[in-house]
């Protein structure tokens, strides 16, 4: 039954019908459904007749007009009416309808009128071919089971790859054995073993997705090419018999015989792994090699300069092999290449423009750390000419009238070239610092970048891990981040996993310090205060700030604790993060914390630069403190707003441990009142 | 209740009195002790025979039915696998009637039941129906509802084999179900055919690709009547002197003079006399059998001029497929039809207008202003009070035909873009309209099950082809205008001649469709007709031998559209709401399966009937026409809309 009797009774209600019996009401329900039922089945038809494939409300008044009935009037909404529950019932709704005032309707302005009905006319096939245009539907889709399948043979080629690159090592000791034992080739078991892998290798070719008719005929030419080749060689051995060096040269120059011989001999000792180097060694699998370079390099576009990437493609292949099986099989890559080329289309659709702002933005980027080399260049060179100064100083000294005019000369010379250094040095990097900044603000404003955002995190967290040492272009680098999280239309959600890393590594890294000249100090605030407006920026994942910040903690106190300046970082961290996170997480560990830095800073024995840490930090704690304090005292005595709630704040303890230094941040008002107290 | 003994004797009496047996008459009501009736007391509320055969008392048990129902079902489904399937066709008939006489009698809680408990054996196979027999409840709605009074009144048509008909029986007498026995004697028109014939039956279904399920099938005649029906000679054949013949006749006396121009040069040493060109034209012609208006002699020129210009379509040489899209429809284009010349496109909208655009005056603005606006000359003309279903331009080219939910058709002229006449017949909305192949006549099929024949210059129909059990969905002229293709939400096609206005053909067939009929089309030589469904099949129907030779399957929504190529005939272009155009052989299934079985050839399944696919760009196809040139002209309503299946 689609009504109950007591939505009968309730619709009796509306009308004024107070007192329906329960078997008035179920014959009611029964009558009721069967007119419905009636209703909508005339109504499909008139959806039917109308060529669509979803019933309207039109239908329905069609229907109810055809039964005589009168149509329900009213505003048609584009949207479909949505019952809503009566608050209190369970079982009873209604529709959510507004009521307009009259005049209102009347005087909005109205509506756009809509635009008329046109058409326009294509090509859907031509002698029975599809045109490929726009107009046209694209019928390549992949789909869901395709992309598996894709994925499945991507990590399959990785596997063989690193298999291989195993094998081919050992083939190749083999081979300069044979190359050198085995002088005199036996010309009827090379041939018979070739056979046996030209026949592996087409089977192997069934196994690949390629046009095989195409590459089975060039194939077979270069069987062909093969034999006669084989036929000169041996003519050629025949000759040369007692001379392996020849016969390695003849080998190796002979480009069309290159794999087979060599894996011909391999048969002559390792028959039982024979199928398994073949098929690691042969064609196919070598086309696999250049589908997987080719992949690489597409994933370099993916994730520029990832040294990791780079290192295995040029790493495992045995490079003398290689150059043989290369140009074999060329002609046959190319067609592959073509083949893969397409692919590579479908799967980075990026315009050009794209391509050139990112490579723009990157080359701006890193140039702060060519700078910065420049600039040390600069200095060395300025420090290496003070000592030669000073030597030749020393020297003029002793010789007078020998070296006097020399060394002023170079002297003269090697201070233009200097200063002319120095100068360019001074406008690159004013030009540098203009372009950064205008880039900048580009990131944070430009919404047509969201397609490049893959590729910027990735460029990010790359980048963080080679350039540890250079704490400028890491703050370069952090205030592209900023600007990636600033943008208001770039959604960062599925890209935080990447990104909080290669910050937190900012903020808290302890590799940070070596270089003493460098102020890493600012470059763990500048990362600290990312992490806060990400924190702000997706509040809406209550899981992202506790993760943060468990990870902080557990860099401040506990069995992992890290350095003095982690510590730092982490502090500053917990300051940015907000005053409940002090209250709750800072607070209840500053004892620790405060009598470890005093520890430190009161032992003599400790080296100067691990003291001046432990200040540092002891600062940055009654920063961090101060900030909350303040905020209580204020909220203490005025009695307006509520008082913040502090689990661990004691006024009293906190002059206990800090002593003045906190008084600064109490409420000037109540300055003295505190005072009191003490 | 009456004793079934009284019952009968007062039969006798009634008996003897017809025959005016007196004597006995008296004696007899001695001796029964039973006074005559008057003739206002009436005892036929009874059919005696039943009471007789059926116990009264078992008839209204209501549990009597589920078992009844129950052992039927069980001893279907334990027989052997080869009267499984013929026997298989009894079971909804009956699970119908069980259901209405369960109503019938009043117990409505208990129908129920019965409904909920055996309605999925038949979910699959008749979804709609099974919807409509869910809303039926009480007897009151039963009475009032169509559906309903349909089924109760005609009897459905099955074919058995005279083996499974005989165990069918013995089954029934052995169980003592005397309510199946009823229902079988009442509600069913079995046919009892020889195993003969069955075989021929069964050669036909064999080449199908899809070995569907029987269903049974109502057409409202028995199979007598339908078989008479269908044994009837049509004179399917193209009218004398036709266009296509004076086509072939033209390119066959090119090849004539081609041939001869070579020969003459042979000739000349040899000195025989030239051959004179004789064009035979083929034996199947016949002459119009309603008057009608020739066409002038411009417009047949016309037309022979533009026919031989085609192209011939065929497996190896696939048409061009022209696609007009429109857009900005905003859901209320019902209907287009572009003219055989593609000079106009019409539409008919559900905002009750009617629109259309004139190409050739498009193509001039264009060219003489050259502006980058495009302009829009289509032009909105309103009448109608309701939403208009369908469109049809007149083969003349002046004017075109509208069909509305009002249940009038209107006749609107291009010259003068006004509306012409109306023409008042139908009570329903009418859904699909016509043009006869030469004009002056249009034909329009409508809700209220009926379709009707009208002419240009007359306000009142001329024939009204009555014989549907629903809805007539669309409508077809025959290509030699003397018959008219009708189908039906009943799952049948008829066939009407136009002389008489009687049904000359039935195409009911219990594997044919599962679902109304949606689309039409007939073969350009008049001797195929092709049907499609809501489920997306099409069904190719002999008319000649009033048999189905083919069955397509492969659509997945329902068929809006379909045409035959031109002159040949060899390819069959379906569209679909599923945003495709589906492009078929009919060659290869135009030869005859029977003589393919008897010359041992077939072992190849037909496999590459579907030629070929192709998808639109988010577009259900509404019109498919092939145009004098063979050039397939398509056009469609782009939507923005996810389909449904999508969403649910």
């Amino acid at each position: 039954m689609f009504l109950s009797t007591d939505s009968i009774k309730n619709i009796g209600h509306t009308v004024g019908v107070y007192s329906l019996k329960e078997t008035v009401a179920a014959e009611l329900s029964s009558d009721v459904e069967y007119r419905l039922r009636e209703l909508i089945q005339d109504a499909l038809k008139f959806t039917k007749h109308s060529r669509r494939t979803r019933l309207t409300q039109e239908d329905i008044n069609s229907a109810l007009d055809l039964h005589g009935k009168y149509k329900i009037l009213g505003h048609v909404k584009k949207e479909t009416p949505k019952f809503q529950r009566v608050i209190g019932d369970q079982e009873l709704f209604y529709l959510d309808e507004k009521i307009f005032e009259l005049e209102e309707v009347i005087n909005a302005p109205l509506p756009l009128y809509p635009r008329n009905v046109s058409f326009s006319g294509h090509w859907l096939a031509v002698d029975g071919i599809q045109p490929r245009t726009l107009s046209n539907p694209q019928f390549q889709k992949v789909t869901k089971k395709q992309k598996k399948q894709q994925d499945q043979q991507q990590l399959k080629l990785e596997e063989e790859e690193t298999q291989q690159a195993k094998e081919t090592e050992s083939i190749q000791e083999n081979v300069n054995e044979n190359a050198t034992g085995n002088g005199n080739g036996n010309g009827n078991r090379n041939q018979e073993d070739k056979q046996q892998e030209q026949k592996t290798k087409q089977s192997n070719y069934l196994l690949e997705d390629l046009p095989l008719k195409r590459i089975r005929r060039r194939r077979r030419k270069q069987q062909e090419s093969c034999e006669t080749n084989q036929i000169e060689l041996e003519e050629a051995t025949s000759t040369q018999q007692f001379d392996p060096r020849a016969r390695k040269n003849t080998l190796l120059s002979d480009v069309n015989l290159g794999t087979s011989t060599i894996t011909a001999k391999i048969t002559l000792k390792r028959e039982d792994g024979i199928n398994n180097i073949l098929s690691n060694l042969n064609i196919p699998s070598q086309l696999d090699l250049k589908l997987l370079k080719q992949k690489v390099q597409i994933e370099e576009q993916q994730q520029p300069n990832d040294p990791k990437n780079k290192g295995n493609s040029t790493k495992e292949k045995n490079p003398r092999d290689d150059s043989k099986l290369k140009s074999v099989h060329e002609e046959e890559q190319n067609l592959v290449k073509m083949e893969k080329e397409k692919e590579v289309v479908i799967r980075h659709v990026l315009t050009q423009e794209l391509q050139l702002y990112y490579d723009q933005v990157i080359k701006i980027v890193l140039t702060t750390s060519e700078n910065e080399k420049l600039e040390k260049d600069l200095i060395e060179m300025e420090k290496g000419r003070e000592q030669e100064n000073s030597y030749f100083s020393t020297s003029s000294s002793s010789f007078p009238s020998f070296a006097s005019s020399s060394t002023t000369t170079t002297n003269q010379f090697g201070n233009k070239q200097w200063e002319n250094k120095l100068k360019i040095m001074k406008e690159k990097k004013e030009y540098h610092q203009k372009c950064l900044q205008i880039i900048l603000n580009d990131l944070s404003q430009n919404s047509g970048i969201i397609q490049l955002v893959p590729y910027f995190i990735q460029f990010i967290a790359s980048k963080v891990r080679i350039y540890f040492n250079q704490i400028s272009q890491l703050i370069t680098l952090m205030k592209a981040t900023e600007a990636l999280v600033m943008n208001p239309s770039i959604k960062l959600e599925r890209y935080l996993h990447q990104l909080i890393p290669s910050i937190m590594t900012c903020a808290l890294s302890v590799d940070l310090e070596r270089d003493v000249n460098e102020d890493h100090w600012e470059m763990r605030e500048y990362a600290a205060q990312i992490i806060a407006k990400i924190c702000s920026k997706y509040r809406r994942f209550p899981a992202l700030q506790p993760n943060i910040t468990s990870v902080l903690v557990a860099a401040l106190v506990g069995k992992n604790k890290r350095p003095l300046a982690s510590q730092y970082g982490a502090i500053v961290c917990l300051q940015a993060l907000g005053k409940n996170t002090i209250n709750m997480l800072l607070l209840p560990n500053i004892e620790e914390l405060l009598s470890q830095f005093e520890k430190i800073i009161n032992q003599d024995k400790q080296k100067q630069q691990k003291k001046i840490h432990a200040i540092r930090c002891k600062t940055a704690l009654i920063n961090a403190i101060g900030n909350i304090l303040f905020d209580q005292t204020f909220t203490q005595f005025s009695s307006e707003s509520k008082p913040f709630n502090s689990l661990h704040l004691n006024v009293s303890n906190l002059y206990d441990l800090f002593g003045n230094r906190i008084s600064p941040f109490v409420y000037s008002d109540k300055y003295y009142h505190t005072q009191s107290l003490l | 209740m009456l004793n079934l003994e009284k019952l009968i004797n007062y039969r006798v009496m009634k008996y003897l009195e017809n025959n005016q047996m007196y004597g006995t008459l008296n004696t007899f009501e001695n001796e029964t002790s039973l006074t005559r009736l008057t003739n206002n007391q009436r005892i036929e509320r009874y059919n005696l025979v039943e009471l007789i055969l059926f116990d009264p008392q078992k008839l209204l048990d209501p549990q009597f039915y589920f078992n009844s129902y129950q052992s039927l079902k069980n001893w279907i489904n334990t027989s052997l696998k080869l009267f499984q399937d013929e026997l298989r066709v009894l079971l909804y008939p009956i699970f119908l009637h069980c259901y209405f006489d369960l109503i019938e009698k009043q117990k409505n809680e208990r129908a129920l039941e019965f409904f909920h408990k055996f309605k999925h054996d038949h979910l699959e196979k008749f979804p709609t129906e099974l919807g409509l027999l869910q809303s039926i409840t009480t007897k009151r709605q039963m009475e009032t509802n169509n559906f309903a009074t349909t089924t109760r009144s005609k009897k459905f048509n099955i074919i058995l084999s005279s083996h499974s008909f005989e165990l069918y029986f013995t089954f029934l007498q052995e169980m003592e179900l005397d309510l199946l026995n009823k229902i079988t004697y009442k509600y069913l028109n079995i046919r009892v055919i020889s195993s003969n014939e069955l075989r021929r039956y069964k050669i036909v279904d064999d080449n199908d690709e899809t070995e569907g399920e029987k269903l049974a099938l109502m057409t409202g005649e028995t199979f007598e009547e339908i078989f008479s029906i269908n044994s009837q000679k049509i004179e399917w054949g193209l009218l004398k002197n036709c266009i296509e013949d004076r086509v072939n006749e033209k390119r066959e006396r090119e090849l004539f003079e081609k041939k001869e121009r070579i020969l003459a040069i042979t000739r000349k040493r040899k000195r025989t006399k030239a051959k004179q060109f004789v064009f035979q034209e083929p034996l199947n012609r016949t002459n119009s059998l309603i008057p009608a208006p020739k066409l002038t002699i411009q417009e047949n020129n016309r037309r022979i001029e533009e026919l031989s210009l085609s192209i011939d379509a065929g497996e190896n040489n696939l048409p061009s497929i022209c696609m007009f899209t429109l857009f900005n429809s905003q859901n209320k284009v019902n209907s287009v039809d572009i003219s055989k010349d593609s000079r106009y496109i019409t539409i008919g909208c559900s905002d009750s207008s009617v629109r259309y655009w004139d190409l050739t005056k498009q193509l001039e603005k264009k060219k003489s202003k050259k502006t980058n606006k495009k302009p829009d000359f289509s032009k909105v003309m309103h009448g109608h009070q309701g939403e208009v279903y369908s469109v049809k331009i007149s083969p003349l080219n002046h004017s075109f035909v509208s069909v509305s939910q009002d249940g009038t058709a209107r006749l609107w002229s291009f010259e003068t873009d006004h509306c012409l006449s109306i023409y008042n017949g139908h009570n329903f909305p009418i859904w699909d309209v016509d043009f006869s192949p030469f004009g002056y006549y249009f034909v329009t099929g409508s809700m209220d099950k009926t379709a009707m024949l009208w002419s240009t210059d007359s306000e009142r129909p001329h024939r009204l082809f009555v014989g549907h059990l629903s809805d007539v969905d669309c409508v077809k002229f025959h290509p030699n205008s003397n018959y008219v293709a009708t189908g039906s939400s009943d799952r049948t096609v008829r066939l009407w001649s136009l002389s008489d206005g009687k049904c000359v053909r039935i195409f009911a067939d219990m594997k044919g469709h599962k679902s109304g009929i949606t689309s039409l089309a007939f073969s350009p030589d008049g001797q195929l007709l092709a049907s499609g469904d809501e489920d997306g099949v099409i069904c190719l129907w002999d008319i000649g031998k009033s048999m189905r030779i083919r069955k397509f399957n492969s659509h997945d929504n329902y068929i809006t559209c379909m045409d035959f190529s031109v002159l040949n005939g060899n390819i069959l272009a379906s569209g679909s709401v599923d945003n495709t155009v589906k492009i078929w052989n009919v060659e290869l299934a135009r030869k005859n399966p029977i003589d393919i079985q008897r010359s041992k050839i077939l072992k190849h399944k037909f496999q590459n009937v579907l030629l070929k696919t192709f998808p639109t760009k988010n577009t259900p196809v509404l019109h498919l026409g092939f145009s004098m040139r063979n050039i397939l002209h398509a056009s469609g309503v782009m939507t923005s809309d996810i389909p449904n299946n999508q969403e649910f």
